[in-house]
């Protein structure tokens, strides 16, 4: 008929194309967001765990170690029951808690730092899901990482953190009574013994 | 016969109304486009102040206050939990049996004490550490907070590419009615030059017949 109109949809078809496009992202982000819920605090709490039970042995074995040694030194060089004694004992046992709290620390610090990892590669799938608008691939991608992400936790071994101990052997102790500026001075705070008659130093 | 110049007058109202029932519908297409967009938008718009707003809400003085709490108390639980545990027992320490009772209380004081000073150093430890973790849980909170408004913020963007193609296509409405009035219009103009030429002028009234002087000599 010549009253018969063409009719032009392309609007419609691009209203409809751009409901389909959000629709994909949502579903994408909710794909995203579920394959990272494994990363939820406990996660966290299983890693900073994962490091303590490294870190822990390793301290308890050279703080051991090293206190044995101690032990034998001072009661080689007749110290262990005096205030020498137990001034080094106390100054080591303080160094382990030291330790101890900056093991917690790097524990602590691990797990936040994977938190910071996870957190990146869930913002590039995002990113990438906005560009893509492909749930799909965005799900697939999230899934990977999220494997990569899982896989079991490197940690660097602990240094040897009582070697200004393990130095204190009974002669520099007896150096220090006899006036020697070394560790035993200046960490045990160790003074030369003066005759009470003469300002000689006694051994 | 029908008067030229009534059929005209009709014509030209029928166009008249048919071209403004056309832009009547034109009108009411647009108007239709841009309230379903302003709605749209309007919804994008209130889900982005609502997330704002939460994100907003985070950085509180009291709400930053209680996450710096948290995050020490959690740190410190932590840490000077790990100071604690497998703490030396005095008993360990191979004192001889000739010790008297004095060295060994002062060693149980001087572990004791060496506990309590690594503890206190695992508290200062936790505190310091805690303004970086709740920094980052901040910057984590507030990225988030990103994502979803740069979501929202495509949403919209996507949504407001159509409302072009949506007003052009308003424009096309009553097109039929359009080529109504065009055809109204085209025949009054016809009918109008008809009577313009006096076709058809004698019904239905009579022109009087006058002489050279002009003066009426009665009806035909």
């Amino acid at each position: 008929m010549c009253l018969s109109t063409p009719k032009d949809n392309s609007a419609a078809i691009a209203r409809e194309a751009e409901a389909k496009r959000q629709a994909r992202i949502a579903a994408g982000t909710e794909a995203i967001n579920k394959q990272f819920s494994v990363f939820d605090d406990s996660y966290y709490d299983q890693l900073q765990q994962s490091a303590l039970d490294f870190y822990n042995p390793d301290l308890t074995r050279q703080a051991e170690d090293t206190r044995e040694m101690l032990t034998k030194n001072l009661a080689r060089s007749g110290n262990l029951s005096g205030s020498v004694g137990a001034t080094t004992i106390s100054d080591f046992e303080e160094e382990l808690a030291r330790q101890k709290a900056l093991v917690g620390d790097k524990a602590r610090n691990y797990a936040q730092g994977a938190r910071a990892k996870v957190e990146q590669n869930r913002n590039a799938l995002l990113n990438q899901l906005a560009a893509t608008a492909d749930p799909a691939a965005a799900a697939q991608a999230a899934a990977s990482q999220a494997q990569t992400l899982s896989a079991p936790p490197e940690f660097s071994p602990l240094a040897d953190v009582f070697g200004k101990f393990a130095n204190l052997s009974a002669q520099q102790v007896a150096g220090a009574r006899q006036g020697y500026d070394n560790i035993a001075s200046r960490n045990l705070g160790i003074q030369p013994r003066v005759a009470a008659d003469s300002s000689r130093i006694v051994a | 016969m029908c008067n030229p110049a009534l059929v005209a007058a009709g014509l030209m109202a029928g166009s008249a109304y048919m071209s403004n029932r056309a832009n009547q519908k034109v009108a009411d297409a647009r108007e239709d486009a841009v309230r379903g967009e302003t709605s749209r938008q309007d919804a994008y718009q209130r889900d982005a102040i609502a997330r704002f707003g939460d994100t907003q809400n985070m950085f509180t003085r009291g709400e930053q206050d209680s996450l710096q709490q948290r995050t020490t108390d959690e740190r410190s639980r932590d840490l000077i939990g790990n100071v604690q545990k497998d703490t030396l027992a005095p008993s360990a320490i191979p004192l001889p049996g000739s010790a008297p009772t004095v060295v060994r209380s002062n060693l149980e004081q001087s572990i004791g004490d060496a506990t309590k000073s690594g503890e206190d150093f695992a508290g200062r430890l936790a505190a310091f550490g805690a303004f970086d973790e709740g920094q980052f849980s901040n910057n984590r909170n507030l990225n988030r907070s990103a994502q979803d408004l740069n979501r929202l913020a495509s949403f919209s963007a996507g949504s407001n590419r159509i409302l072009p193609l949506e007003l052009a296509a308003a424009n096309q409405k009553g097109s039929r009615d359009r080529q109504l009035a065009d055809i109204f219009g085209a025949g009054g103009q016809v009918a109008g030059a008809a009577a313009a030429t006096g076709v058809g002028s004698t019904w239905p009234y009579t022109t009087p017949r006058t002489d050279s002087a002009g003066r009426i000599l009665g009806p035909v």
